[in-house]
């Protein structure tokens, strides 16, 4: 091996060395659990992350009926309007959530877990996934 | 000579030293980039589908919750759950259906009482759709065991023949049907379980709305 | 002996690579281990904001929320020794979050909010009760109504007795009757218990009465003019997926929907001028076109349905 093309093995294998390890940033593409609601309507103002209602854990334990018949909460992400003071009050999620049917309103973060600013939504819905990721360069 | 060839040797040792450090860092970044990313690979099969194995993520990568605060650590993962219950092909990947008829979950259907049963209605309506696609087949009976008759009737279903338009789009759009399919309720991408009832060319309709079979179970 | 520069310089590459490794090693041990580290580091920050947090909602229901109102109004001494040890909670729980005895504050609060949530049940609030139950006992009869309209038109399909039968039409009349006074005279709470048995009478009926059957909706329209306004507002539904597709895809590349939303509009047009003109057949071709064309359209350019 003369020593040039010796000095051009050894620059590109530095330059490959170093693109390999700094230059790749691992693509982080997350989803969410289909069916989550995101409920923003008044964490924002509060300083709290918005809370994230799992529909999956919940339909494990009650029909739908339940909550939607008897409870009183509508078909629509947001269209409740729920705040901390009826929750206490035995409203809405505190028909459950209050240390009876299931644990009571201390677990903050349990509920308020969701990123700061997040808009209300229900997520993987229909209407958020509708224009494909290959038509008209929308991407979700 | 002697010289020579051991500074042959030398760097023939360098080189061997580079090519394992250029695989070690390799391996060490594909499996990083892998064990976060979908496919990195701009050639895969199915480039853009979401593969099994990152479907139904935990809370901490779910990109919903926020993986720094305490919630999104102490929250069940739903693939835990999920792994006890059927598995289906959109939505959650599970087929509450089918887990509900075997069992595999008992969801309340009453607030406070466990052993409330529901009152379940068994009756088919077959709607008949313009066009080629098959005619849409909804079963009363699977919707009751969740839901109670308040929930649709009147509000989003008058039950009147008739009285209903419903149109893909509407449903896309979330009224109708899109209510709960395509937010809680499984998604309308799999065509074939709401068309199924392939058109039968031979019917001659004569009146507006008849008894086609009674179903023998 | 290898040469001076031949090993310097390859121990220094080398030492790079193993270097460079090190760092690749590190920068993915640190990414694996950021939820770890985060939460260790942030730990502090993250529970002092949150139980300010708490600390507030406590505050706030403790000095004027309806709950507490009501609660003080009320003769349950109970639920007012509970208030004042809610409020003995809150002022011992901020005492302990300023000198910093985080793990004390946390318990401290969870009590105060605790024995508010216990008290408020104890006396219920009678004026949401009354709205509430105004409420239901609006949304039974509504459902009473249509269910019983529903049972009405089985009825005339079947034309049997056994139809008939299935529903004790004489028990929901004097029941319907029963909670109609009540509800005037103001009772809501048993006007709900006879609106609520009526409903699942004639829902069960109802049940019986079209069990394990399959109802045929065919597309049979009483009058074209009936099919025409099908078609017409199935036509809009289209239109309004293209306001969807415009706001999700931030206009790009909508030359082809556009082109597809004026063509429809003509044939729309053409099919009001051929109603107009008394060919309501033809126009509700024209209409299922215009349909066809928007439909074809939205899915070229990435609706998926």
């Amino acid at each position: 091996m003369t020593p040039d093309s010796f000095r051009t093995v050894r620059l590109t294998t530095i330059l490959a060395l170093l693109i390999l390890t700094i230059g790749l940033v691992p693509l982080h593409v997350a989803r969410a659990e289909y069916g989550d609601v995101v409920i923003n309507n008044y964490s924002d103002e509060a300083g709290m992350r918005p809370v994230v209602f799992p529909h999956w854990f919940h339909r494990i334990r009650f029909r739908c009926k339940v909550c939607h018949a008897d409870l009183g909460f509508k078909f629509q992400a947001g269209g409740n309007e729920i705040d901390m003071l009826k929750i206490i009050d035995g409203e809405y999620c505190g028909a459950c959530h209050n240390g009876d049917i299931a644990w009571s309103v201390e677990n903050c973060d349990l509920c308020h877990s969701g990123s700061t600013g997040s808009a209300t939504q229900v997520h993987e819905s229909t209407l958020q996934k509708l224009v494909s990721p290959g038509g008209s360069g929308a991407v979700k | 000579m002697n010289r020579g060839s051991h500074v042959l040797r030398e760097n023939h040792v360098i080189l061997i030293i580079m090519a394992l450090g250029i695989l070690l860092v390799s391996i060490a970044v594909v499996f990083w980039t892998f064990s976060d990313a979908q496919a990195a690979d701009p050639n895969a099969f199915n480039r853009l589908m979401q593969p099994p194995s990152k479907r139904n993520p935990p809370p901490s990568q779910d990109g919903i919750h926020d993986p720094q605060g305490p919630g999104a650590a102490a929250l069940q993962p739903p693939k835990e759950s999920f792994s006890k219950l059927p598995g289906g092909k959109s939505g959650n990947y599970v087929d509450w259906v089918k887990a509900l008829d075997e069992s595999k979950i008992q969801p309340r259907y009453d607030r406070l009482d466990p052993e409330a049963k529901p009152i379940v209605m068994d009756l088919n309506i077959v709607r008949e759709v313009k066009g080629s696609m098959p005619d849409v087949v909804y079963p009363h009976k699977q919707h009751t065991e969740w839901l109670d008759c308040s929930n649709c009737h009147p509000a989003i279903f008058l039950p009147q023949k008739g009285a209903n338009n419903i149109s893909m789009a509407a449903i896309l759009l979330g009224e109708k049907c899109g209510v709960c399919h395509g937010k809680v309720a499984f998604p309308v991408s799999e065509c074939r379980r709401c068309h199924s009832k392939t058109k039968d060319k031979t019917a001659a309709a004569s009146s507006n709305t008849r008894q086609v079979e009674k179903q023998a179970k | 002996m290898i040469t001076g520069r031949y090993k310097l310089q390859g121990l220094g590459v080398a030492m790079a690579m193993v270097v460079a490794t090190v760092v690749a090693a590190v920068i993915y041990a640190a990414g694996q281990l950021a939820d770890a580290q985060d939460a260790s580091g942030a730990t502090q920050q993250a529970l002092h904001k949150g139980l300010a947090s708490k600390l507030q909602l406590l505050e706030k229901l403790l000095q004027d929320s309806p709950i507490v109102k009501r609660i003080e109004r009320s003769s349950n001494s109970d639920a007012k020794d509970l208030l004042e040890a809610a409020r003995a909670s809150l002022v011992q729980a901020e005492e302990e979050f300023y000198t910093g005895q985080y793990e004390a504050t946390e318990a401290a609060a969870n009590q105060g909010l605790n024995a508010v949530t216990t008290a408020s049940r104890m006396v219920v609030d009678r004026q949401h009760e009354e709205e509430s139950r105004r409420e239901r006992y609006e949304q039974l009869r509504k459902r009473v109504l249509s269910f019983t309209e529903a049972f009405q038109r089985v009825m005339t399909e079947k034309q049997g007795e056994d139809t008939a039968a299935l529903l004790d039409r004489q028990q929901v009349s004097e029941l319907l009757l029963e909670a109609e006074t009540l509800a005037q005279e103001g009772n809501y709470a048993a006007a709900n218990r006879r609106m609520t048995e009526v409903a699942d009478t004639v829902e069960l009926a109802l049940s019986r009465a079209r069990h394990k059957e399959t109802l045929l909706h065919e597309l049979i329209f009483d009058t074209p003019r009936d099919e025409y306004n099908y078609e017409k507002q199935r036509n809009t539904s289209y239109e309004l997926l293209v306001d969807l597709l415009e706001k999700e895809s931030n206009g790009k590349g909508l030359e082809d929907v556009r082109a597809a939303v004026e063509l429809n509009r003509q044939r729309r047009r053409e099919a009001d001028q051929l109603v107009h003109d008394g060919d309501v057949v033809a126009g509700i071709r024209k209409l299922e076109e215009g349909t066809e064309i928007l439909a074809r359209a939205l899915r070229r350019s990435g609706l998926v349905f």
